[in-house]
Order: C-alpha cells, then structure tokens, then sequence
C-alpha cells in the first residue's frame, strides 16, 4: 500500500499561498455555524417557545404546525430542486393558485368526479412547467424573468377564470380527505414527508439527480461529460411546476375550494430555502436543509401566536430571518467560490 | 510487440485554414506509447487549432490521423473520447460543487439497482487517483476546496477512467505556482509510467524539459523542428521557436549579429 500512503499524505509539505490548506483549518468554526447553526435556531426556538408556552410541546400543537407548513414545504422543494439545477422558478405560488382554481371550477361547476379534477389540475400545472421549459431552454432566456412572466399570465388567468371571487367545492368527501388523520398524523404532513423523502432519494440517490447538481454546477462541463444538460431542466421545470399542482391541490382540500389569492407568498418559501443554505447560482444545496427552514418559519409563526404576539411582529421576525439567512448563503458561497 | 513499432498516433498533413490565414500547413507528428511530446511554439504558430484537429473539436481540411495504426475521421469530441484521445482543457471542465468522486465519474456514474453506486464509485475513485499518485485527501471533498494541482489530478483523474490513452494537455500548469506544478508535472510522468501518451503544450520550457521525452517545434502552421530532449538543448529548441526554422549556431549567430551588432 505503498502507493496508498502517499496519495493521503496531506497538507504537511504544502507551503502557504499554494493551496487552501491553511484556510480550511482556521475558520472550521464558521462551517460549523453554516452546516448546524439552523438545526441549533430550531432547537432554541422550541426550548423558548416551550419555557414560555406550555401549549407549545403537545402533540397538537405540533401536528398543528406540520399541517400549517405542509403547503409552504411543497413548494419549497421544488424551489430548492430548481435551484440545484440553476433554476430560479417563480411562477409557483401564481400556479397554486391557478391549480386549486382548476380543481374547484371542473368539480364544482362541471360535475367533474374530483379524482379527474384532480388529475387534470396536476397535468395543466406539468404542462406549464414545460412552457416554462421551453421558453427557457428554447430562447435562452433566464429562467427569473420567463417564469415570472408565466407566472403573471397563469395569476391573471386565475383572476380571469373566477372573477376574482372564490369558488367553493361541494364535494365534502374531498375536504374531509385532507383533514384525515394516519396514526394520528394529519394526510397534508404525510405528504410533506413523501415528497422530501421521494426528492431526497431523486437527488441524492439516483443518476438523474446527480446530473441535476452537475447542469446546475457547471452546464458547460456537464454537457462536455455528455449529461443531457436541456433533458435534466426540461425535468425541472416540470417537477417543480408538478410541485406547485400538488400544493395546489392539497391548498384546495384544506381551504375547500380555490381561489386566485390563494398560494401564500413566494417570499416565505424563498427565506425557508435560503434558510437552508441552499444557493442561488445553483449545483448545491440539500434539500432537508430547506426542510428545516420550513420547520424554522412554522414553529417561529406558531410560537408567535401562542404566546400572542401582534402578528406583525412575525413579519418583522420573518425579514430578519430572511435578512439573516441571505447573509449565511452569501459567505457560504464565498467560501466555496474561493 | 509488434503494437510498439506503431505509434499510437500519427498525424500527416494536418491543414487548417481560417480566411486568408493559413493556421496549418501540413503539420506532421508521431507519438509512441509511453511518450511524452511537448509541443512548443510561439503565440499564433498553430498549437491550439493543432490539438483542437486532435481532440474533435476541429476537422482539418486536410490530412490524416491515425490512432493505433487506424486512419480515424472524428466528427466530435465524443469520438475522440471513445477512440481514447483525452484532452484536459485549461479550464477542467469541473463541477466545483460536486465531490472528487463524482466529478470522476460525471456523466457516467455507477448504477446498482436504480440507485447510484456511491461505494464502488469512492472506491474506484480512490483507487484510480492513487495510481496516478495524485495528493488529494478525500474522494468526497467537493472540488471548490481543492488547490489548482489538486484539480488538475481530479481532471486528469477523469480522463484516466474513461480509457484515455493519449492525453492532450493544454498549458497545464499555466496558472499554477512552483509547488503545484511540479505536482501535475509527476502527474505526467506518471501517466507516461503507466504507459499512456501525453501531448503537452506548454510556454513553460522548463516544464517542458523536466519530463518530455520529445520536443515538437511548431512555427507559423509547420512543424519547424523535433528533437529528442537529450540530442538538443534548451537553446536550439528557443532558436527554432524564435527563427522559425531548424538553424545551426553559426547561422543564429550571424542572425544575431545582423539584428544586434555587438
């Protein structure tokens, strides 16, 4: 093993200024700071949230704020895949919206059994994720500025197709549906866990995946390596739009009906995926970290409102968090790009 | 050993022709295996359209290339990969993100079951880099952190798991300091050791001369001159870098005198 020992032979003959050996030491404390310090955030904030609440620890209450991020939570796993293969994908939150329109207008208005609805809402959201595709991949355009112009579209023909008014859905069984419990655990933190399961095993664990990290790193190296760089964002675009129909759909269940406000703010998920260090030039990131970035945001939002404090105050709390989380991803990067 | 009469590559009559600017006129060369050459010429002589014509990223208007005694005709660079013709660009073609590992298997991960193959790939990953005696500390650091030596290891790395057997490097050690270039100056020797050819370019004569085995001369498109490295000396191969064409001292002198009287 002669040769092994001197393929590990590390560091001791590397004078400075000839390799980042030096400063891969020194500041081990801020990696550490940057890979844990959130996991540390959520625990402090359940210990102060537990100290001053005593509602805060019960089982309820904490199924009570899986129920509250599981939409949130589903889009920002799509969010975080897009940016992993370098895509910025805007038109999320207009396509919940627009999805859970879909699903209330085909079985409220036209006798659509819910199941088809359903179906057909989570089809149009993949077939505007292949618009979104098309109109990036196809004219070179970022993918900021095409989604965001997609997504007005889609936000102003939910608009268009409601009146801007809400549409109820009859059927009570679907309502009911997401409100049902497994083992006690409520079906929208079922799905949650799923898709964070299903997409850690998609990017971590397959081929595919792999290719996704390489398009987003270095497309230009990963087409030379002969990835199908146009393939891997066509895929993207979809799952992410994919994404958003599910949330639509689940959005639709727990508000019964759809309606074009509906979606939350895209901001949320962003600060939720920032949170999680996931960078915005794309290649890396891992996608439990968003999860904890959701969980961060739910418990904060949920803790906030136990112990009744004016909700504006977690908008001002949400801004630093952003604020915060932005900073982290910015040295984060710095240190990778060095 | 009949393999070892033909070389691995032969190239005659390469030409290349952009407008009105002649870039190769006809250039010729031969490299045996376990060959270093390095090819040396001023800015504009033709080195890079020549490696370019090598590599499948250009046809040559005319001439022939032969790989293991087989005229070849390369459309892409992905034929030439597959004929095992491997060239490092400068810029590596890395995904810094990624890990050592995947970065030596982009594109072509191992598959078990539906899954990637992550063991075997670390194993191979670092199996293939200690034969290349390559200084890197972990196959599953992500390549950002690694020095410029390191990252030439990883590229060259790659390149040696997918079946190269000629290595075309361009300027590989043009943005490295002392230290790290003597690393990926090893990292040639070591190739050459495990019988591969390398085709060096390089403005670096003193890299150059520290582990080719031959010395390539090209000038305004032609091959002005080839030397074995212990039949010449740094001076020639400058003189014939610098004067375009293969002159004896005597005539560089008189050169040298009628441009720079004493």
């Amino acid at each position: 093993m002669a040769a092994a020992s001197d393929a590990v032979r590390v560091d001791d003959r590397r004078p400075e200024r000839d390799g980042p050996a030096s400063s891969t030491r020194r500041t081990d404390w801020l990696d550490l700071l940057l890979d844990y310090g959130l996991y540390v955030a959520i625990v402090v904030e359940v210990v102060v949230f537990w100290w001053l609440s005593p509602h805060f620890l019960t089982s309820t209450n904490l199924l009570n704020i899986g129920s509250a991020i599981a939409v949130l939570g589903v889009i920002a796993a799509g969010l975080t895949i897009a940016l992993v293969a370098g895509i910025l994908d805007l038109s999320q939150t207009p396509l919940i919206a627009f999805t859970s329109i879909i699903v209330a207008l085909l079985s409220a208005r036209h006798d659509v059994p819910i199941g088809f609805a359903i179906a057909a809402a989570l089809a149009l959201a993949m077939a505007i994720g292949l618009l979104n595709a098309g109109i990036v991949v196809g004219f070179g355009i970022n993918s900021i500025i095409a989604t965001l112009a997609v997504g007005t579209i889609v936000g102003g023909m939910s608009l268009l197709l409601t009146d801007a008014q809400p549409i109820g859905i009859p059927d009570a069984g679907f309502n009911n549906f997401f409100f049902h419990r497994v083992l006690e655990v409520p079906l929208p933190v079922i799905i949650l866990v799923a898709v964070y399961v299903i997409a850690a095993l998609l990017l971590y664990q397959t081929k595919l995946g792999w290719h996704i990290y390489a398009t987003g790193g270095n497309a230009s190296a990963a087409r030379r390596a002969g990835i199908p760089t146009i393939a891997v964002w066509v895929f993207v675009f979809v799952l992410s739009a994919g994404l958003s129909g599910v949330a639509g759909v689940m959005t639709a269940g727990l508000s019964n009906g759809g309606a074009a406000n509906l979606g939350g703010d895209l901001l949320t998920a962003a600060t939720a995926v920032l949170l999680g260090g996931i960078g915005l030039s794309g290649g890396g990131g891992r996608i439990e970290r968003t999860l904890a970035g959701v969980v961060f945001l739910g418990v904060l939002n949920n803790g906030l409102i136990l112990l009744q404090v004016q909700s504006f105050w977690g908008t001002i709390v949400r801004g630093v968090a952003l604020l915060l989380a932005v900073i982290m991803v910015s040295v984060r990067e710095k240190r990778m790009a060095r | 050993m009949s393999g070892s009469e033909t070389p691995l590559l032969k190239a005659y009559g390469i030409s290349k022709r952009y407008g009105h600017v002649q870039a190769l006129a006809g250039v010729d060369i031969e490299i045996a295996r376990a060959e270093v050459v390095a090819l040396v010429g001023d800015n504009g002589a033709g080195k890079s359209t020549f490696i370019k014509t090598l590599s499948g990223v250009l046809r040559p208007d005319d001439g022939t290339i032969e790989m293991r005694g087989e005229p070849v005709r390369m459309h892409s660079p992905h034929q030439a990969v597959a004929l095992g013709i491997a060239t490092l660009y400068q810029d590596l073609a890395l995904v810094d993100t990624r890990s050592v590992a995947a970065n030596l298997f982009l594109g072509r991960e191992f598959k078990r079951g539906p899954f990637v193959d992550r063991r075997r790939m670390n194993r191979e990953a670092r199996r293939a880099l200690e034969e290349l005696r390559a200084d890197i500390p972990s196959v599953r650091a992500p390549v950002a952190r690694l020095s410029g030596g390191q990252r030439q290891a990883v590229a060259i790395g790659r390149a040696v798991i997918q079946g190269g057997d000629l290595f075309i490097m361009d300027e590989p050690t043009a943005a490295l300091g002392v230290v790290e270039s003597g690393r990926v100056l090893e990292l040639v020797e070591q190739l050459r050791d495990q019988g591969r050819a390398v085709l060096i370019v390089s403005h670096n004569l003193e890299h150059v001369w520290r582990i080719a085995d031959r010395v390539v001369v090209l000038s305004r498109g032609r091959v002005v001159g080839s030397r074995r490295k212990h039949e010449t000396t740094i001076d020639e191969v400058v003189r014939m870098i610098v004067y375009g064409a293969a002159t004896t001292e005597g005539e560089a002198f008189e050169r040298r005198l009628a441009t720079d009287p004493p």
